[in-house]
């Protein structure tokens, strides 16, 4: 390739990861994302002599003047000064590239993009923004290696002389072995990035501190839920949560139908689901575990949670949670515990920012029973509260009930009534409201609908009947990830069921036909392919991101055991640093089984790909040696390159300015050993390449081995 | 001569204006990670120093096994800029050698550098400097600088080595100066002369020297031998000149700074005129007040004669002894 060609490519490489690490943040809106994509793509035609009119580059620093001018305004008119800063850096690196012309513009862009990718830490800590930082680690060698050749040949032969331009057009420097000794250059800067990554000691202080990570929107945790107003999201594939079960089931299921609960609604007025609003109390905390209704016990299973960040602080719970376990932030070298909300309706919120998935922990009693608990009076009365017009509602509820007194008794008949008996069927279609309340439509026409409308229609017949009942929404499901050895919750898993207060606790009804709750686990190669970045963001987060001075101390102790245990230390030594690491669950074995079968085929497949490479351009060599010659002296030339190859080898090889015949006899004066095989293959190559004299193949064999013998006996110390 | 193998070799690192601002890049950096504590910040740290690190590491690869040789000019004049040949091998088998600089030393002044912008494997590549010597005599060439900003142009890495070599400047030409037509000379004390610019090939033929025709240029030869070779020419002629320099430094000068000016002015112009005269055809000798210098026939090239010249020394008359033993007895 060309060196100004390759040197263009991979300069576009490297900004365009910088202005990637940019747009990962939330400071560019689609438009504006778009309209950078364009202007990047547009500057790559930018050439001479369009760049060496001297007006092109005036109007490009009018413009950076002016667009700073503008970025200050809108930065005095309120506009966040990140966002202006981000974009200006962005119009920068474009407005550079737009006017790239000797070595210099090439060595801006790159410090333009290397701080887009520093900038970029602060915008995203996702497994894209790993994606970006891998790229950087492959395409800087590159960038840096040609940039600074390009500024030798500069410095060289001057900037815009012919001899420059000459360089530029030669294809000596970028050579496929000049980009395959740079790819490799990654596989060391790799390893040193990890070793330096995790040894240094991590004593920040926390100030100026990450801006947060982007966050996924959820309808159904907020304030208040539209019934119908969300759509479908049944088919939606984002991960939102894992779950990883502390005595799961073996072998792990493909699926499992646990209960995660978000948050709860106490009212419900056209349509519309709201919340009361409460400040909530903070969870009483004893060292690492909140309390929610007491104190974790033995006998509880424990769930490990890893909640990607929400739009709402909410605490996704399974049923029957009595305690948590929410590990602290460590800044400066100190704990900082979050603030743990509990509000009315049991909706439990975090505090604090995050920055990566956060991951909790949820002590679930083994009696599923339900717990007393406290009710406001204000709130009572709104538990029971039915909005006016929905009297055919209250008939329809006693119509299913019956005789039936026990309340008990009286929601299971309306579950059972809406679950199938009342021919009800779950459907992800909108049922058509045409201005109608779309309860109604729901129970009286259409007799078909989601989640939503199910847990709204047997919360309000519930509370008709007088009944205390409150609609709840979280999430139902879960598919076992193999990659990451979790269950994966997705935006799919999304539900709403019931909770009706029955002799003092809060029970769990699901109305919702059995085909809107249970869903086949999705399959197929995209899914794995999509399991597998999730493990890998989830490795992301809790290796990378959530890395700390904890995890470094653990580390160490780890190491030391395991140097303790190799220098054969007491047993009760070996027993102690397993009990330090083994036991904890914090740090526990990077769930990676290594299978020996790819990392020998991956080799392999490598190393038969160099020897063919390597066979392939003997070959192109030696082919075009011979090229156009008839089988005798195709055969002298390779007979003659594969004598050179040897005293290569040898350390003898031929100048370019000496004559096969002269080099010979030079070989023979300076008392080389295998001078007399020299000689010999020398005489055979003249006379068949220019003689009259063929090479049949038996020949060629013979001189082949006469050649290759050379080397050897070149290395063998001479006899006395 | 190997670098590694120099006993006398000093190593040399420095980090060049690029290598500055990355440094001071990664400093920022750091000082970033530890007040955020943001991880991204220190991964982002451990890749700059890993740069730096692997940027060490492939500056030695570079200047690993490197083999260097100067190729002297075969004339130097003072005061005239020349060109120095430099020729480095790459005795490596599989990596090219990338961005080498070499910088010489003349009697203690840096020279320009001679780049090398890329010498792949088992290859040897000639750069050359200009350079200009303001003195003639003998310019002493000692230590060799090689360096090299391979890989990314962030760390300048190198060696000192000791080539130690010497060259002689011949004295300064000038653009013209008088040469009175001599006569030529008869009978046993006529010089012989076998070459010049005659009508006849005398069949032999020399290397090239600078100033030589390229129409004498004996291109079969060339090719052979792999350097530029002239045929000669015979001539007769049997004319010669004898040049004087007084190159004694009297008891009564004052100016001795004064008296030195104008002996190198005399010796270029002596210089000159015996170029002058050689090309005429007619020998030519130097004489000194000490010395004399061989006698060069005519039309052969006046190398001898500004050899002699280069080299040539003022000398004092000797002191009076009285006065030396005045003031010994004195103290």
């Amino acid at each position: 390739m060309r060196f100004a060609l390759a040197h263009k490519l991979v300069t576009y490489l490297f900004a365009g990861l910088g202005l990637t690490a940019l747009m990962l943040g939330t400071t560019f809106s689609p438009i504006e994302s778009s309209f950078l994509v364009v202007a990047f793509v547009a500057s790559w035609f930018a050439e001479a002599p369009l760049l060496d009119r001297a007006g092109y580059t005036r109007f490009w620093n009018i413009a950076a003047v002016v667009v700073l001018l503008l970025q200050i305004a809108r930065g005095l008119g309120g506009e966040a000064m990140l966002t202006i800063g981000v974009q200006y850096a962005a119009f920068l690196q474009i407005s550079r590239l737009s006017h790239r012309k000797t070595a210099a513009d090439y060595q801006q862009i790159a410090i333009l993009g290397f701080l887009h990718l520093i900038a970029g830490t602060v915008l995203s800590a996702g497994l894209d923004y790993a994606v970006v930082f891998f790229g950087f680690v492959v395409v800087m060698p590159w960038m840096l290696a040609l940039t600074h050749i390009r500024k030798e040949l500069e410095s060289q032969h001057g900037a815009g002389t012919p001899m420059l331009r000459a360089e530029l057009d030669s294809k000596e420097f970028a050579t496929p072995a000049f980009f395959g000794g740079t790819t490799l250059l990654a596989v060391p800067l790799f390893l040193l990035t990890a070793a330096m990554f995790f040894a240094f000691p991590r004593v920040g202080f926390g100030v100026l501190s990450h801006l947060g990570a982007r966050t996924q929107s959820v309808a159904g945790f907020g304030d208040a839920v539209e019934l119908g107003g969300f759509g479908t999201i049944r088919d939606d594939p984002t991960v939102v949560m894992r779950v990883k079960p502390a005595n799961g089931p073996h072998p792990p299921q493909q699926s499992i139908s646990i209960r995660l609960r978000g948050t709860s609604f106490d009212r419900y007025s056209e349509g519309r689901w709201s919340r009361t609003q409460s400040n909530g109390v903070a969870l009483k905390r004893l060292q690492e575990e909140y309390i929610v209704f007491r104190p974790p016990l033995p006998e509880d299973q424990a769930y490990e949670i890893i909640l990607d960040p929400m739009e709402e602080a909410v605490l996704f719970l399974p049923e029957g949670t009595v305690a948590l376990r929410v590990p602290p932030t460590v800044r400066s070298g100190r704990d900082r515990y979050r603030r743990i909300t509990h509000a009315p309706g049991l909706d439990i919120r975090y505090g604090g920012r995050v920055e990566a998935p956060l991951t909790y922990t949820a002590h679930v009693t083994p009696k599923r029973r339900g717990f007393p608990e406290r009710i406001p009076t204000a709130l009572r009365k709104r538990y029971v509260e039915v909005p006016a017009g929905y009297e055919r509602v209250a008939a329809l509820a006693r119509k299913v009930v019956g005789d039936a007194t026990n309340p008990n008794a009286q929601a299971q008949l309306v579950e059972r009534y809406l679950r199938g008996n009342g021919n009800f069927r779950y459907t992800l279609e909108q049922p058509d409201t045409e201005g109608e309340d779309p309860l109604h439509v729901f129970l009286f026409d259409a007799k078909a609908g989601h989640c939503e409308y199910f847990s709204t229609a047997m919360a309000l017949m519930m509370r008709s009947l007088g009944l205390p009942a409150r609609n709840v929404t979280g999430f139902l499901g879960a598919d076992y990830n193999p990659y990451g050895d979790y269950y994966a919750v997705r935006n799919g898993h999304a539900h709403s069921w019931v909770e009706v207060l029955i002799k003092g606790r809060w029970i769990t009804y699901d109305p919702t036909p059995a085909s809107g709750q249970v869903f086949a686990a999705p399959s197929g190669l995209a899914v794995k392919l999509r399991q597998m970045m999730d493990a890998m963001r989830v490795r992301w987060a809790d290796y990378i991101v959530e890395y700390n001075i904890r995890d470094q101390a653990k580390a160490l102790q780890r190491l030391s055991a395991w140097y303790r245990s190799l220098r054969g230390n007491s047993g009760a030594n070996r027993q102690g640093a397993a009990d330090d690491s083994g036991d904890d669950p914090e740090f526990g074995p990077i769930p990676f089984r290594p299978d020996w079968r790819w990392f020998v085929a991956i080799m392999s497949t490598f190393g038969v790909g160099v020897l063919f490479a390597r066979w392939s351009r003997k070959r192109r060599r030696q082919t075009r040696a011979g090229r156009q010659l008839d089988p005798d002296r195709d055969r002298a030339v390779r007979l003659y390159l594969s004598l050179e190859s040897s005293l290569r080898s040898a350390g003898q090889a031929r100048p370019p300015d000496v004559t096969p015949i002269e080099h010979a006899e030079e070989l023979r004066s300076s008392g080389f050993p295998a001078a007399d095989e020299v000689r010999e293959v020398t005489d055979a190559y003249l006379a068949a390449r220019f003689g009259e004299h063929g090479l049949p193949p038996h020949d060629y064999h013979r001189l082949r081995q006469v050649s290759r013998t050379i080397r050897a006996k070149a290395k063998r110390p001479p006899t006395a | 001569m190997r670098i590694f193998r120099r006993r006398r070799s000093r190593r040399k690192f420095r980090l060049t204006r690029e290598g500055r601002a990355f440094l001071f890049i990664t400093v920022g950096v750091g000082l970033a990670a530890v007040n955020t504590a943001n991880n991204l910040l220190y991964l982002i740290l451990g890749l700059l120093l890993s740069l730096l690190l692997v940027s060490g590491v492939l500056s030695d690869l570079a200047l690993w096994k490197l083999q260097i040789k100067r190729k002297l000019p075969t004339r130097l004049f003072a005061g005239r800029r020349s060109v120095m040949d430099v020729a480095l091998l790459n005795d490596k088998r599989w990596l090219s050698s990338v961005s080498v600089e070499t910088t010489d030393e003349l009697d203690g002044v840096e020279t320009e550098p001679a780049r090398f912008v890329r010498v792949a494997p088992g290859e040897t590549q000639v750069q050359s400097y200009r350079f200009e010597t303001l003195r003639r005599g003998i310019v002493e060439l000692g230590t060799m600088r090689v360096i090299t900003r391979y890989p990314f142009g962030l760390i300048e890495k190198g060696y000192t080595i000791y080539l130690p070599d010497e060259v002689i400047v011949f004295p300064r030409l000038l653009d013209h100066v008088a040469t009175p037509a001599v006569r030529p000379m008869q009978g046993d004390a006529a010089p012989i002369h076998q070459t010049g610019r005659g009508n006849e090939f005398a069949g032999s033929v020399r290397f090239y020297r600078e100033g030589d025709e390229a129409r004498d240029i004996h291109w079969k030869r060339t090719a052979s031998r792999g350097e530029l070779v002239v045929r000669e020419h015979e001539r007769d002629s049997n004319s010669l000149v004898t040049l004087t320099v007084n190159n004694l430094i009297g008891s009564n000068v004052d100016d001795e700074a004064g008296w030195r000016e104008q002996f190198e002015i005399s010796i270029s112009e002596v210089a000159t005129a015996a170029g002058a005269y050689l090309t005429q055809g007619v020998s030519v000798q130097v004489q000194a007040n000490d010395t004399v210098s061989p006698l060069v026939a005519g039309g052969t090239p006046p190398d001898p004669i500004w050899r002699f010249l280069a080299l040539l020394k003022p000398c004092r008359a000797e002191a009076p002894r009285r006065a030396r033993k005045r003031k010994r007895r004195a103290a």
